[in-house]
């Protein structure tokens, strides 16, 4: 009778908190459609983990099947780059082949990553207790990727002990890309500056030159910072696929049976990770706020970027496209769409706010390398 | 650790720019040097 009770009588309040944010993240998911593909599967596995004896993460001494999955696909890696095959295989590269320039924007839209950074070490200065590193804050600071499979790549090497937060922060916020956004455009650019108007130049690519871009991308990237040939090889990998015209089911399988699996379980083995013990605490509070100002640094630095641009330049780019240099992909640059037409309905910035939406994509992947690369060397 | 996290931004952003320029001026090589010669070899987006 006792063991009939044994779960019931496990039970804290702890366990409850964490249940009833799982719960949180599956009603984000359904009723709100924020990123439902990962917050449901997250909310499920956080509520799952966090059940009396956690029997899906271990028990009786055995591995259960979120720590297999674990150990298979997050410790290893795996799944992160997995889905850049996936992601790689949907993206258009020729918008940024026609307008390369535009490769920058994608650049200077990483400061977040860095800046967050920065923040988090002076916090773990004023606050010692917390125990805050180079690599834990670089692992924080990666949230301002605004990638998800780049900030769960860092953090699994980094900060493990972080992966749940981090990931949560980073799907979440991109997923409130559209309340995030526009308060920053608002504060930090004029009327005039969002009106301006930007030639779409229908450039039109050769095949050789999309086939070579990707081949020439992971090459350049595996050559600056070979740590990161596992993220910017297998996203240019999956381009690759897309614009050989020969793999075109491999390309699809990629873009929808590959996607869709490795999306499932890598949101379901991220709840997994977020039971109590490890997920309570106050550096979690402190990862969700930061995670929060990357996304804001993020967009001040491509906005800023731009309108530095300008003063050199005679040809005008709407600071609005800096803002979309993240890589939260297409959703940015929908935003950015979205603000332009309410100053001025005849105004269409999307594609060149969509290209700096991909070149968002390789930078961060760029940028979560160049991380990797420079931490250990700057503790070295 | 505060310079540290510094020199992490300066090193990082540079590094960033610097791939993404060299990735630049191979894409503005490639233009010159590939461009579409008929509608059938352009790929449309």
């Amino acid at each position: 009778m006792e063991a009939l009770f044994s779960g019931l009588m496990d039970i804290t309040w702890q366990s409850l908190i964490m249940i009833a944010i799982g719960g949180l993240l599956i009603y984000l998911g359904i009723a709100k459609e924020y990123e439902p593909n990962l917050l449901v599967p997250m909310g499920f596995g956080a509520i799952m983990v966090n059940l009396p004896f956690a029997a899906v993460w271990s028990f009786e001494g055995a591995e259960g099947v979120l720590q297999i999955l674990y150990n298979f696909g997050i410790a290893t890696e795996l799944f992160p780059v997995l889905i850049f095959v996936a992601v790689g295989a949907m993206c258009d590269f020729s918008l940024l082949l026609g307008n390369p320039k535009m490769l920058f924007l994608g650049a200077a839209a990483q400061f977040g990553i860095f800046a967050t950074a920065i923040a988090v070490v002076v916090i773990g200065q004023m606050f010692p207790e917390l125990g805050i590193d180079l690599k834990s804050a670089a692992s924080i600071g990666i949230i301002g990727a605004a990638d998800g499979p780049t900030s769960i790549f860092v953090a699994a090497k980094f900060a493990p002990q972080f992966l749940g937060p981090i990931s949560v922060a980073a799907y979440s916020y991109m997923s409130l890309v559209p309340i995030i956004q526009p308060p920053v455009v608002m504060a930090l650019t004029t009327r005039e500056e969002r009106l301006i108007r930007m030639k779409h130049t229908d450039a039109s690519i050769s095949k050789t030159a999309l086939i070579i871009f990707p081949i020439m991308v992971t090459i350049i990237a595996g050559l600056l910072a070979p740590i990161c040939v596992p993220l910017v090889g297998l996203l240019m990998f999956g381009n690759l696929l897309r614009v050989c015209g020969v793999l075109e089911r491999l390309s699809l399988a990629a873009q929808n049976e590959l996607a869709n699996l490795v999306t499932l379980l890598l949101g379901i083995t991220i709840g997994g990770t977020m039971h109590w013990e490890k997920f309570l605490d106050p550096m979690t509070i402190l990862i969700l706020i930061l995670g929060f100002f990357a996304f804001i640094f993020d967009t001040a630095g491509g906005i800023i970027f731009v309108k530095f641009l300008n003063l050199f330049s005679k040809e005008k780019i709407n600071p609005m496209c800096g803002a979309a240099g993240i890589s939260a992909f297409p959703m940015s640059a929908r935003v950015m769409q979205q603000i332009a037409k309410k100053e001025d309905p005849t105004n269409f910035i999307l594609m060149p706010a969509i290209t700096a939406n991909v070149a968002g994509q390789i930078a961060s992947a760029i940028a979560g390398g160049m991380v990797l690369v420079i931490v250990p060397w700057l503790l070295s | 650790m505060l310079t540290q996290s510094f020199e992490l931004m300066l090193y990082g952003l540079t590094g960033v720019f610097f791939a993404l320029g060299i990735l630049y001026v191979i894409t503005l090589a490639m233009a010159k040097l590939m461009p579409a010669k008929a509608p059938e070899d352009s790929e449309e987006s």
